[in-house]
């Protein structure tokens, strides 16, 4: 099992107010990144589980200035090896891995 | 895209002497005719871009119609201005040395840069040396996030991950260098009524390592279309001095010994050269693979690198947008 099928699967077995507060953590970083790297004019096609590499919607400098907003919104040490594609590439990537850090900080 | 039949480092291989003559005739065309300048200016920097770029324009124009200048800055190699002049001699050009490090010190470009710096190492300082890199891009699926590599007094070294602040931060001080170079550069053009040649080959070119209004900027650039493989080919042709065409390509920006490598391309550019030759004639990744000795998973990060880059840099190839086209101006220069 890869590190996003780990991932998946963990999230299909959480609990529905941990679920409850994903969807916040989603919700927060698909406006950070609407308004950082769409300028405000995101269309409904952009979906949570877009990839932002693929989509040509962040550079490695919207990488960076997103994982420097996560860090300082929820107060978690992000390692150099934490930061891949795996983690960083959607959304649902990104509000997963956070979800994962502040379980495992609680 | 066209396609290959038969991939192998030979592919890189040119006639020299043909080339040559093409490219002397595409130079003169573009310097005496189009531009009507009677001359060319070429910043040496030791290595064999600028010594090729400066040997074509000397085969095209004449000796006396062109002028080599080095640059050098307080952080560059002692290498670049000792091998510059070796071509320079053996071209027979004028040449001029410009000490750019006080008009840098004026700018700020060191004070700004090592601010940068210290925003992430805060005991950074005097008797320090720096230079960024990049993780390797190669092996596994990551980012293109830089690292500044700072080396202490002692010699104790350490890296740390820049924070997007301190990576602008250290970009924007440097640039610097690459455009108080061009103003140089064109200082001499004018005075000379000259055209200022520049001298980024077809990795450089392509994949955007060059500075926007720095060395990205020149009148012309006759090896742009050639990899690297084939500009030291033709530096060969050429006689260009041996150790320049020996030497290691590096960015002499930082004042750490950096190799282009590890700043910009993650592969050794005769590996780098043939991926993308490959994927411009649409060759198949394990092909490439058994040639290079890559990976095939190796060589599909390669050719994601490379589309990355090229959509990353396209702001970098950009002229100034205009709202409107304006057709009287646009007449006359097209062509």
């Amino acid at each position: 099992m890869d590190r996003a099928e780990a991932r998946d699967s963990a999230q299909a077995t959480l609990p529905q107010e941990v679920m409850f507060h994903m969807q916040e953590i989603a919700q927060k970083i698909r406006c950070f990144v609407i308004d950082n790297f769409l300028f405000g004019e995101a269309d409904d096609h952009f979906s949570n589980d877009d990839s932002f590499f693929e989509n040509g919607l962040v550079d490695s400098i919207g990488i960076l200035t997103l994982v420097e907003f996560v860090r300082d919104k929820y107060a978690i040490s992000i390692e150099d090896e934490e930061i891949v594609p795996d983690n960083w590439d959607s959304v649902s990537r990104v509000a997963a891995f956070i979800q994962t850090k502040l379980g495992a900080k609680a | 895209m066209k396609t290959s039949s038969a991939f192998s480092s030979k592919v890189l291989e040119i006639d020299t002497e043909g080339v040559t003559q093409e490219i002397e005739q595409a130079i003169r065309k573009i310097v005496f005719h189009r531009f009507r300048r009677w001359g060319a200016v070429v910043g040496l920097s030791g290595g064999v871009d600028s010594s090729v770029t400066a040997a074509l324009c000397v085969r095209a124009l004449g000796k006396d119609r062109v002028v080599g200048l080095f640059m050098p800055e307080d952080e560059s190699s002692e290498d670049s201005l000792r091998l510059g002049r070796q071509l320079t001699e053996a071209l027979g050009i004028t040449s001029i040395v410009e000490d750019i490090g006080p008009t840098l010190k004026a700018l700020g470009c060191y004070r700004r840069r090592d601010d940068a710096i210290r925003r992430v190492i805060p005991e950074y300082g005097d008797g320090w040396k720096s230079k960024i890199v990049l993780p390797n891009l190669v092996d596994s699926a990551a980012y293109a996030l830089y690292s500044v590599v700072a080396q202490s007094p002692t010699g104790e070294t350490r890296r740390v991950r820049l924070t997007a602040e301190s990576y602008l931060g250290i970009v924007a001080a440097t640039n610097f260098k690459q455009r108080a170079r061009k103003v140089v550069e064109y200082y001499h053009a004018d005075r000379l009524w000259y055209a200022v040649a520049g001298t980024p080959n077809r990795l450089e070119y392509a994949q955007g390592f060059f500075v926007k209004n720095g060395d990205g900027s020149a009148d012309f650039k006759p090896i742009a279309h050639l990899y690297k493989a084939q500009v030291f080919q033709l530096g060969r042709y050429l006689g260009v001095p041996e150790e320049i065409l020996r030497r290691r390509p590096t960015t002499d920006t930082y004042s750490l010994e950096q190799s282009q490598e590890e700043f910009y391309f993650s592969l050794p550019l005769e590996t780098m050269d043939l991926c993308l030759y490959a994927k411009n004639h649409g060759v198949g990744a394990s092909e490439v693979a058994s040639v290079t000795g890559l990976s095939v998973e190796q060589v599909q990060r390669v050719y994601a690198m490379i589309n990355s880059k090229l959509r990353s840099t396209q702001y970098l190839h950009l002229p100034p947008q205009l709202i409107e086209k304006v057709d009287e101006v646009h007449a006359d220069t097209v062509g």
